[in-house]
């Protein structure tokens, strides 16, 4: 019992709420001597895989350009058991079934679930590449610890997810605009009604092909911004891929449907603060007030934003090409209006592993003061800076290993 | 319920009548019902004492299906069994899913007694509304809950310290992955004999008060039984409980209003700055806080009492940190289903950005008042039958 304390001790000293937007920042935590231990972690070496027979497997798409997101699913999907007693089991790999799951399992009723959102790309030269996977598996752990669910080695998985794109490789499509979307989800499956920490839990991971996000070039979205709604709030889980962040965005989305906008602008407290867009990051390229000319996104530290890895490899890029000043603040509606209606505003986008970027082209603002709706027009499209468009056009040509970059593409 | 911009805009546009032609409901008239041909009741402890909450199912739940095509289909009563569900349903991916909780009580007179479930279930088609998962009618609802209840009877606890808690839910089980509404849905219904959800020590429970950790905000859902408001608690009672208390107190926006406890509401008796004593709780106005049942109760009967003042209205830590300091709260204590109402003693109060780390101490139980042993005592009588309250007792004839 005294190591267990102890061990519940470091977790929640890692974990203090002060802590968690320290927590949520993006650095690798060193890897450390690895010895068997299934408490611990699951392990690729004690994998089972069970093929598929003929009839479990399914025909590929023939036009995989057309596939809607989250409709199709490849033939293997990877399980894995955890129970508080044994730690983890063997990991498996099957094909797609029907999870069996006790009706009075935590996952149905208290939303003791997570996930991760990545994919795989085959390359120009043939080969299968995932991107950053490793920021996933960061994240899916620091998720899992705020969760209450079990933690896991991050490169064990990623052996895993590679072999399961092996048994699934004629699933990533032949094309530079498809990919494989793969789903890392993880959820309390135990059976007792308490609120409490789960005592058994399954990892699984479903994978499927996902289309051309831009079939016809880039289309601007329109964004319901209205301050009534909100995604997440300091002390919240906003940090973290918890299922909790999703249910209750549905609502508000059909909200910004009814009113003709794609996705919701999350605003947050008194001043409207910026926080992101739809499930995406968000970037706004203007200049400033003074007058230099600035790439601009909302910062972790207030654990209000997911930590998204397309966010990440944004901004190192953009530090990298060194050509505009690069920020991570908190930004507000009225410094947006006001930019707006100077014509300092030149582009704003959302960011996330489904399309890359996703520029906005009008934000439907619902002004507190007076209750009424205001049209903001954005000139993303006609921006003559194409930031952007740079953007999309690099991650890429790397995601398709037209440019290498040194530890962003795990090759399969 | 104060009409807020939600239920405001919801209900022009999503009223049920616009949404489809078919099956907007399921009916207790189509219910079938399969029986398992084995009983787990004899592993069921014989002491309630031993029940604790939540952990032992009886035989049998009910299932019902929604499709986009049928909308609902007939409701289920089928042996307990694992759900098959497709590994991409948003229940387990996007927390698309919710709750109740209520229970059913052997009487002192041998009836059984459901305690105001149609509040539950209009609470049910609010989360439903707000989830964007179907909408269905209380009484067929209630009436198939009827019909479980009186099948699992022999595993109501005999026992005034005992009942059959009873838990619809409801869940998207559509298996594409995006984040929307619409596809599969299931409606559930488990039922647990349980005892008594918390043994704390006879002085009450002990709570944590720390704005660090917040539970619900405006603009958010915490006013619904959505499952997405307790996943994130699960950690933050794990880090309560490892500093000695039993509950989370939930404190919430910059000026720190008292919302709820655990998964309870609040009470505070208390003489207030004017010198009356008062009864006070969080309005549900607000949208930060669960409207419960018990919690309705609590302030109907003390209405009806009208010995003492009953407000709802917001209230902040620092009120109640002052209130306790100045020796003018006779009682604090917290109501659920689960507990009906349990006294608190103490709270730790920390705020670091007020540089405040405090040990506040109520004693409850030594109140002269004994308000909340009084309305344990009227609420339990209801629900065991022992005071008659017609429209709070919902009898189910076996």
């Amino acid at each position: 019992m005294p190591a267990l304390l102890s061990r519940m001790a470091q977790r929640l000293v890692i974990a203090s709420p002060r802590m968690m937007a320290t927590a949520a920042s993006m650095q690798p935590a060193a890897v450390p001597e690895k010895e068997y231990d299934p408490k611990k972690t699951f392990y690729h070496k004690d994998l089972e895989i069970q093929l598929a027979s003929p009839s479990q497997l399914h025909p590929k798409p023939t036009d995989p350009t057309k596939l809607k997101f989250g409709h199709t699913y490849a033939d293997y999907m990877m399980t894995c058991d955890w129970d508080q007693d044994k730690g983890w089991h063997a990991p498996k790999i099957e094909p797609i079934a029907e999870l069996k799951i006790h009706p009075g399992a935590k996952v149905l009723h208290y939303a003791s679930e997570l996930f991760e959102g990545m994919k795989a790309y085959r390359g120009v030269d043939n080969k299968i590449r995932m991107f950053r996977p490793d920021m996933n598996m960061m994240r899916m752990k620091r998720t899992a610890l705020r969760a209450a669910l079990p933690n896991f080695d991050g490169e064990e998985m990623i052996q895993i997810l590679s072999e399961m794109l092996r048994l699934d490789s004629e699933w990533v499509p032949n094309s530079d605009v498809c990919s494989l979307y793969m789903r890392p989800t993880l959820i309390g499956t135990d059976p007792t009604l308490g609120v409490g920490c789960p005592s058994a839990a399954k990892m699984f991971v479903i994978t499927g092909p996902v289309g051309a996000y831009y079939s016809t070039g880039f289309q601007p979205v329109s964004l319901l911004a209205d301050s009534r709604f909100i995604r997440a709030f300091p002390g919240g889980v906003g940090a973290y891929k918890m299922g909790c962040n999703y249910a209750p965005t549905i609502w508000v989305g059909k909200e910004a449907a009814s009113k003709n906008c794609q996705q919701v602008l999350w605003l947050y407290g008194e001043n409207e603060d910026l926080t992101e867009v739809g499930t995406m990051n968000i970037f706004l390229f203007w200049k400033n007030e003074q007058g230099e000319l600035e790439l601009i996104t909302p910062p972790l530290h207030r654990g209000l934003i997911l930590p998204g890895v397309t966010r990440d490899s944004l901004l190192e890029l953009a530090r990298e090409w060194g050509e505009y000043k690069v920020t991570e603040r908190t930004l507000n509606m009225h410094e947006v209006k006001k930019a707006i209606s100077e014509n300092r505003l030149f582009e704003m986008f959302g960011s996330g592993t489904a399309c890359v970027v996703s520029p906005v082209g009008k934000i439907l603002y619902h002004n507190k003061a007076t209750d009424e709706y205001e049209d903001l027009m954005i000139p993303t499209m006609s921006s003559k800076y194409g930031i952007m468009q740079k953007f999309y056009d690099t991650i890429n040509n790397i995601q398709y290993g037209r440019i290498e970059r040194e530890g962003w593409m795990r090759e399969i | 319920m104060q009409k807020n911009l939600f239920y405001s805009t919801i209900s022009a546009r999503f009223s049920l009548s616009s949404r489809r032609e078919f099956n907007k409901t399921f009916y207790h008239k189509d219910l079938i019902v399969k029986k398992s041909p084995t009983s787990c009741l004899d592993q069921i402890p014989k002491d309630v004492g031993k029940l604790g909450f939540g952990q032992n199912f009886s035989d049998h739940m009910v299932d019902v299906v929604y499709t986009d095509d049928k909308g609902w289909g007939a409701p289920k009563i089928q042996p307990i069994s694992d759900f098959r569900i497709h590994p991409a349903a948003r229940a387990l991916h996007y927390g698309v899913q919710l709750f109740e909780g209520m229970k059913a009580y052997h009487g002192v007179d041998g009836k059984i007694r459901l305690f105001r479930p149609e509040m539950n279930m209009l609470r049910m088609k609010r989360s439903a509304e707000r989830a964007c998962l179907p909408d269905f009618d209380v009484e067929e609802a209630l009436k198939v809950i009827d019909s479980i209840v009186r099948l699992e009877h022999k595993f109501i606890p005999k026992s005034r310290n005992g009942a059959l808690y009873v838990r619809p839910f409801m869940l998207s089980a559509e298996p594409t992955m995006k984040v929307a509404a619409g596809g599969e849905a299931r409606w559930a219904v488990l039922t647990n004999p349980v005892g008594s959800y918390f043994k704390p020590n006879d002085k009450g429970v002990t709570l944590l008060a720390d704005p660090g950790y917040v539970r619900s905000w405006k603009g958010g859902v915490g006013e619904f039984k959505m499952g997405c408001n307790y996943a994130p608690t699960i950690f933050v009672n794990k880090a309560a409980m490892k500093m000695g208390c039993d509950q989370v107190m939930w404190l919430s926006g910059e000026n720190r209003l008292v919302t709820e406890a655990g998964a309870m509401n609040l009470f505070v008796f208390w003489k207030n700055e004017q010198g009356e004593d008062e009864l006070i709780t969080a309005p549900v106005s607000s949208g930060l806080l669960l409207p419960g049942v018990t919690r309705d109760s609590v302030i109907e009967l003390a209405k009806e009492w009208n010995e003492f003042k009953v407000t709802e209205r917001n209230f902040t830590m620092d009120e109640l940190s002052r209130a306790i300091k100045e020796k003018r709260v006779h009682e604090f204590f917290v109501s659920g289903t689960a507990a009906t109402v349990l006294p608190a003693q103490k709270i730790i109060h920390k705020d670091q950005e007020k540089g405040i780390d405090d040990v506040l101490h109520i004693d409850t139980t030594g109140s002269k008042f004994k308000l909340h042993e009084r309305i344990f005592k009227t609420i339990t009588g209801i629900q065991y039958g022992e005071i008659e309250r017609e429209k709070w007792q919902r009898i189910v004839t076996i």
